[in-house]
């Protein structure tokens, strides 16, 4: 669960440096995790602290309220993950995310309730989409982006985003299609 | 549910929408929330590192991650800096030169004219130097009396053939004379410029002498015939030159 965190409150907190970037890191910390698990980073705990490392400090010179914040922080960690599957292709050892080692498996209370999938689950689905599909699934689900923060963040148009969104969807339902079949 | 996960819920009806699935059933919808319960993961705790940034100490931090970061743009302005002062420097230092041009013409000048118009006169004021120790010995009156003096001139043509290797004291004193010991049956021929040349080292010797010390360029053309005026001249050269020279 997150804190909600408005434009005013960000502004009010602006004084209070450590309150400030405590409610920062509360709110951003696990969409921030999600987002760098679901890109298969090997180690989003780990990369998820980085890039509150390299954003806590700019704070004060980020404008444009909660939008703004959300898109910087965002911004930060697609550069990272860029950064951490340039690393990863350049040793070839690394780790793979193996969703029975995960912790995480076991479904929550909430998702048994809501019919969510395992996030293992997730991932197998997000493994069918190429990658500006992934991309922009998850900065659009995940980091919660409007479509034109997600176009600003990946360099491309408003109509490419859209249209990758589109297209992704149709692979996600097609091959949850062929899940279900499987499964039955 | 948050009002975070609200927005997510919003955020994939758009989405369906957007894409031309607004009544595609529960099943896209769920699997596009599964993939939002992503982002409530439990939030780790924090490294020791980002605690600390949280606690609010972050000025030793902010110095540690600015200095690397920046390094190479002090490094960079502190040499354009410097290299800035050297050229303001030596701008400073030759500034008497643009605006005196009159340097330049004057170190052209001296150049220039010296090596056109004093050339041919050099020579001449070159030559009586080479002559002009022997000068006093020699005088044109005593030249017609040297064929009648008792010496075997095929005793003496051997050492003035030699004469690079003699010593001039194992020599008579007669022997001194080069037209004479030289060439006994012509005795004017080589005289006439030893002559010429012992005169005008000995009229005008003040005037040459402050000619040479004054600092003129010197001929570009000729440097041979500086270096020859410059030397010490040997004791036998003066046997050497009028046979050099007819």
């Amino acid at each position: 669960m997150t804190d909600a965190l408005t434009d005013e409150a960000l502004e009010a907190l602006k004084g209070d440096q450590a309150e400030l970037f405590s409610a920062v890191y509360r709110t951003f910390a696990g969409p921030v995790l999600g987002y760098l698990t679901a890109k298969g980073v090997a180690d989003p705990e780990a990369g998820m602290q980085e890039v509150f490392l390299a954003v806590l400090p700019r704070l004060a010179d980020i404008s444009g309220g909660m939008g703004g914040l959300r898109t910087f922080i965002f911004s930060v960690a697609h550069a990272r993950m860029v950064d951490e599957h340039r690393k990863q292709s350049r040793t070839p050892e690394h780790h793979e995310f193996e969703p029975e080692r995960d912790p995480r498996e076991s479904r929550s209370a909430e998702s048994e309730a809501m019919h969510l999938m395992a996030p293992g689950e997730v991932m197998e689905l997000l493994a069918y989409l190429n990658d500006d599909q992934r991309e922009v699934l998850i900065l659009r689900i995940i980091a919660g982006l409007t479509v034109e923060q997600v176009a600003g963040i990946l360099g491309k148009s408003a109509g490419a985003v859209k249209q990758l969104q589109r297209r992704a969807l149709i692979v996600l339902r097609e091959n949850s299609a062929v899940k279900e079949y499987v499964s039955l | 549910m948050t009002n975070t996960e609200g927005e997510r819920s919003e955020i994939i009806d758009e989405l369906l929408v957007d894409a031309g699935f607004p009544d595609d059933g529960h099943d896209m919808r769920q699997t596009l929330l599964s993939l939002g319960s992503l982002a409530s993961l439990p939030t780790p705790t924090p490294g020791p590192e980002l605690a600390s940034l949280l606690a609010g100490t972050t000025d030793e931090l902010a110095k540690r991650r600015w200095r690397p970061k920046h390094r190479t743009a002090v490094v960079g302005v502190a040499v354009i800096a410097a290299m800035g002062l050297g050229a303001g420097g030596v701008a400073a230092a030759s500034s008497a030169f643009p605006r005196d041009p009159s340097f330049v013409e004057k170190l052209l000048g001296r150049l220039v004219p010296h090596s056109t118009s004093e050339m041919p006169a050099l020579p001449l004021n070159d030559e009586p130097k080479v002559s002009t120790e022997p000068a006093p010995t020699v005088h044109p009156a005593t030249v017609p009396a040297m064929p009648t003096l008792p010496v075997n001139p095929s005793t003496q043509r051997r050492p003035a053939a030699v004469g690079g290797t003699t010593p001039p004291a194992a020599q008579p004193r007669m022997a001194s004379k080069p037209g004479a010991i030289a060439e006994p049956s012509k005795p004017q021929a080589p005289l006439a410029p030893v002559g010429r040349a012992a005169q005008s080292a000995l009229q005008p010797p003040a005037q040459e002498l402050k000619a040479m010390l004054v600092p003129k360029p010197l001929p570009i053309s000729k440097p041979d015939l500086l270096k020859t005026a410059l030397t010490p001249v040997p004791s036998d050269a003066k046997d050497s030159k009028p046979r050099g020279r007819p």
